[in-house]
């Protein structure tokens, strides 16, 4: 397989992001031993330690991380647009809007979860209204502009409910959680957003060929037996179930879709099928990289990763502007 | 099948004609609004025959040639491939039969020459499939008859206009169909490359393929084809044998000029004027 050092290269990565991961903390413990407490003696404290806090907090980075890189990938291949992200389709606005308003009502304290399965109701209700607005044989622009209106809505509801936030507290609760967090996430919260960003990932993963055949344009692809419309949902949907699950339970984070694949495309020589991979795991890596950023970080107010991303993917992502503009003078 | 020796041009019989056509097209619509840019057209491709669409801009042969393709649903009147139904058909199975080359076609990635041409392989691949030694054979034989081996490490980005489209002729010849619908294949390319691109068509049709082109010059038309469609508002003004369609009322008719034109040494044709009235409806 031609991407198989690539590919090896970035799983060597995530197990040693993985490991830092689970070995920075507040106690330290040796991870050896409490890997094998985890077993033998699952109530002693460093077990406790890994298996509640760090070991959620750590894959819970790997699933959202890879779950951005994959769609970020399968968004620009559908779109074959290298600045089309996983945000563009309403799913996340619609994650983060139904998460915060649980908040806004106070629904944490009646269950721990409830956060994040109304992130993923919401989620799935903004993909659905994009689904009822662009209609079945939509375009993609249409399909996009539906998928902008209903951002844009999501967005304004954000803002009501930060402006009838009743306290400076609730204010700073709401706004925290819109800014991407991992921090005191727990195990169920994985098994929560487990499901649909599994079942997500599966639809976006068998559209390599097709989305190979796409970077011929539209109707070509169509000649080559790609049924284009049906493609089209399949990672609408595929992108929704995992973006709004790993949203729900994250938070908004950006850039990760973004500049993931922007960073593996001339290594997999710009084809969109084998991008999907390595994306994927491009992202998970970077995610996780940026959470043990976040905390390796000094402070009394704890930096939210969703800040990092941003703060390091913009200039990042100016540099690659650059970077491509030089070459098209050059190459001009 | 012999695809890298395009025989020169020359005398052609009327060929083996098979009792039932490849592709059928049976009165075929398309409405855009109230107008009909397709309107009623009957249209029968053989194997082994080369077939040029032929009109004025905007006549319709566009659209014709994406119907019989089965890419732009006809509002009336069917396609058959085969003596099927060719919308009733599977996607790929549709797709490794006829293949269809796109007029002034982009690549939307820098990608190689080798992976556009191999992408023509899509049909014949399940998802997870990887090509097997047929598929790069296929791959190598296309390359080889339209001359792209010399920069096939290059990117498509980096191609002249002529390359590229002799890329996505290689491309479509690596799906090995059984038909090919290609729509003004000869647009952008040099004197050269024009006659390379005809003399392989011409070859793809003496192998047995059944070929429709979508053709602006009427002399290579004439000199290339084995019969002709001419299309005027949508409708078929005439068909048959080039002699047979492209008489002087049919210039004054459907062009709007006179022309000048002779068949020494090889099938030409000059605009002389336009017509100063138009005929009367």
């Amino acid at each position: 397989m031609r991407d198989a050092p690539l590919l090896a290269g970035l799983s060597i990565a995530l197990l040693a992001l993985a490991f830092i991961g689970l070995s920075l903390g507040a106690e330290s413990i040796g991870l050896r031993a409490a890997v094998t407490h985890l077993f033998t003696a699952p109530s002693s404290i460093d077990a406790v330690i890994l298996r509640e806090i760090r070991l959620p907090r750590v894959a819970i980075a790997a699933v959202a991380g890879a779950t951005l890189g994959l769609a970020g990938a399968a968004m620009q291949g559908l779109l074959r647009n290298p600045l089309a992200s996983p945000g563009l389709i309403g799913s996340s606005g619609g994650a983060a809007l139904g998460a915060v308003t649980v908040l806004y009502f106070g629904g944490q304290a009646l269950h721990p979860q409830l956060v994040p399965l109304a992130g993923m109701a919401g989620a799935l209700l903004a993909t659905a209204v994009v689904w009822l607005l662009a209609g079945r044989q939509a375009d993609i622009t249409t399909l996009i502009l539906a998928g902008v209106a209903v951002n844009a809505f999501t967005t304004a509801l954000l803002s009501l409910l930060l402006n009838l936030a009743p306290s400076p507290f609730a204010v700073r609760e709401l706004l925290y959680w819109t800014l991407g967090d991992l921090s005191d996430r727990s195990l169920p919260d994985l098994w929560l957003m487990l499901p649909c960003t599994l079942l997500g990932w599966g639809l976006l993963l068998g559209t390599g060929r097709a989305l190979d055949a796409l970077s011929l344009g539209e109707r070509t692809a169509q000649s080559l037996g790609v049924h284009v419309v049906r493609l089209r949902w399949r990672l609408f949907i595929g992108t929704a179930l995992a973006v709004g699950a790993a949203v729900a339970t994250t938070g908004t984070i950006g850039f990760i879709g973004l500049v993931v694949p922007h960073l593996l495309r001339p290594l997999v020589a710009h084809e969109p099928g084998r991008l999907l991979g390595a994306s994927a795991l491009g992202g998970a890596c970077l995610l996780m990289a940026a959470d043990i950023g976040v905390r390796l970080i000094p402070g009394d107010t704890p930096l939210k990763v969703g800040v990092l991303t941003a703060l390091v993917g913009a200039p990042f992502f100016v540099m690659l502007i650059l970077n491509a503009r030089r070459h098209t003078v050059s190459g001009a | 099948m012999n695809r890298s020796g395009p025989r020169q041009a020359g005398p052609r019989q009327a060929g083996p004609r098979q009792a039932t056509p490849r592709l059928k097209a049976h009165r075929l619509v398309r409405r855009i609004g109230t107008r009909n840019t397709v309107d009623g057209i009957d249209v029968a491709l053989h194997s082994g025959e080369l077939v040029g669409v032929v009109g004025p801009n905007g006549a319709g042969k566009s659209t014709l040639l994406a119907m019989l393709a089965g890419l732009v649903p006809a509002d009336e009147g069917h396609v058959d491939l085969d003596g099927q139904p060719l919308l009733g058909l599977p996607d790929a199975e549709r797709a490794r039969r006829l293949a269809w080359l796109e007029q002034q076609a982009t690549v939307h990635w820098p990608i190689s020459v080798e992976r556009v041409v191999a992408l023509g392989r899509t049909p014949w691949l399940q998802p997870w499939q990887r090509p097997s030694a047929e598929d790069r054979e296929r791959v190598e034989a296309a390359l080889l008859a339209t001359d792209c081996l010399g920069f096939r490490e290059r990117t498509v980005s980096t191609l002249s206009g002529g390359e590229r489209t002799r890329v996505l002729l290689a491309r479509a010849l690596a799906g090995d169909p059984q038909v090919l619908l290609a729509d003004e294949p000869i647009a952008a390319l040099d004197l050269a490359h024009q006659l390379q691109t005809l003399e392989l068509l011409r070859g793809c049709a003496d192998g047995g393929m059944c070929c429709a082109v979508v053709l602006h010059d009427l002399a290579y038309a004439t000199r290339y084809c084995d019969r002709l469609y001419l299309l005027h508002e949508g409708r078929l003004h005439a068909s048959g044998t080039p002699d047979r369609v492209l008489t002087e009322a049919a210039f004054a008719d459907v062009y709007g000029v006179q022309v000048a034109r002779g068949a020494q040494p090889v099938p030409w044709l000059a605009p002389l004027r336009r017509r100063a009235d138009p005929p009367v409806r």
